[in-house]
């Protein structure tokens, strides 16, 4: 990301990280709209502080950590409203998406009632399969703290699993 | 390796950060223990699940849509002066300062060696100052803004 006015090598991350970014989005917020704008966001951001990039981190750690950072903004934002990430992600409106499959429902169900530092390793680690350093890095925690939320998100989410089984 | 002990280390094998003896240890027990292998296979099918559910694809006209806001972005935020704008207005003045006096300053001392003559002289140096102040600005449209595209800058 040497070209500021490299816009074909941005458009080629964009491609290749679009998936992995939108399900990183919308496993934080459940809901299309809100991935789709934070997604924008996250871009329009990148282009804004690409001269800040530094190039000796990964540009998908730059870019999930700025994703992160607008998730959480959001989540702010609906605290600030008195509707906490976690209360809107109620069981109305996982039940709402009857298109989804069985086992999808069900996961979504649950990692719904985690909450999001939990949700966001877990994703990291098991979707993204990525390092606990790079995760570490994204989230700008130590990679010992990322291993404990792992546990303990893992922990959690088994018995909400089991709940609703 | 204790029942407890090894209910504590099922995540952890899971998560690959088990190793040596103590992974040795674990996977003797959990052959042994129904209540551990359950909950194993209990976490193992949460994970799989994770890996497995492809959550939802973004649409390609939003992501077409995404991609044009910002390609229009990027050129919209590569404006070079905008990068010097806390000193280009006092760089400017000065400039233009500088500029006026040291004309007047060579008009007086054109007139006094070159008589009637003084004010040809006088436009040529002109003339030389501005295409340098051209070639200037036309380094800084190539270097920050990238060029021209389409005739346009």
């Amino acid at each position: 990301m040497n070209g500021i006015y490299d816009w074909e090598r941005i458009e080629r991350i964009m491609m290749e990280t679009k998936d992995s970014l939108f399900n990183f989005i919308y496993r934080m917020t459940f809901e299309k709209e809100v991935a789709q704008d934070i997604f924008q966001e996250t871009w329009l951001k990148v282009i804004k502080n690409i001269e800040r990039y530094n190039p000796e981190i990964p540009f998908k750690i730059w870019l999930f950590q700025i994703a992160k950072n607008l998730c959480k903004d959001y989540a702010r934002r609906l605290k600030t409203r008195r509707r906490s990430l976690e209360i809107i992600r109620n069981e109305e409106m996982v039940k709402g998406e009857k298109f989804l499959p069985q086992e999808e429902e069900r996961l979504r169900a649950c990692l719904s009632k985690l909450p999001m530092k939990y949700r966001e390793v877990i994703h990291l680690r098991f979707f993204e399969e990525l390092e606990y350093e790079e995760i570490g890095k994204i989230l700008n925690i130590p990679s010992g703290t990322v291993k404990s939320r792992v546990n303990r998100g893992l922990e959690r989410l088994k018995k909400i699993w089991r709940e609703r089984k | 390796m204790k029942h407890k002990n090894a209910k504590r280390l099922i995540i952890q094998y899971l998560t690959d950060t088990l190793k040596g003896k103590e992974k040795i240890e674990f996977e003797n027990h959990i052959n042994q223990c129904k209540d551990c292998k359950e909950e194993l296979e209990e976490l193992k099918e949460i994970i799989s699940v994770i890996k497995r559910e492809s959550v939802v694809k973004m649409d390609d006209e939003v992501f077409e849509r995404i991609k044009n806001i910002a390609y229009k972005e990027l050129r919209e935020n590569n404006v070079p002066l905008q990068k010097f704008s806390p000193f280009l207005v006092p760089n400017l003045i000065l400039s233009l300062l500088t500029f006026i006096l040291s004309n007047l300053l060579f008009f007086q001392f054109f007139s006094k060696i070159f008589g009637s003559f003084s004010i040809f002289v006088f436009y040529l140096f002109l003339l030389y100052q501005f295409s340098g102040i051209t070639f200037f600005l036309f380094y800084l449209i190539i270097k920050f803004k990238g060029g021209f595209e389409n005739g346009k800058i």
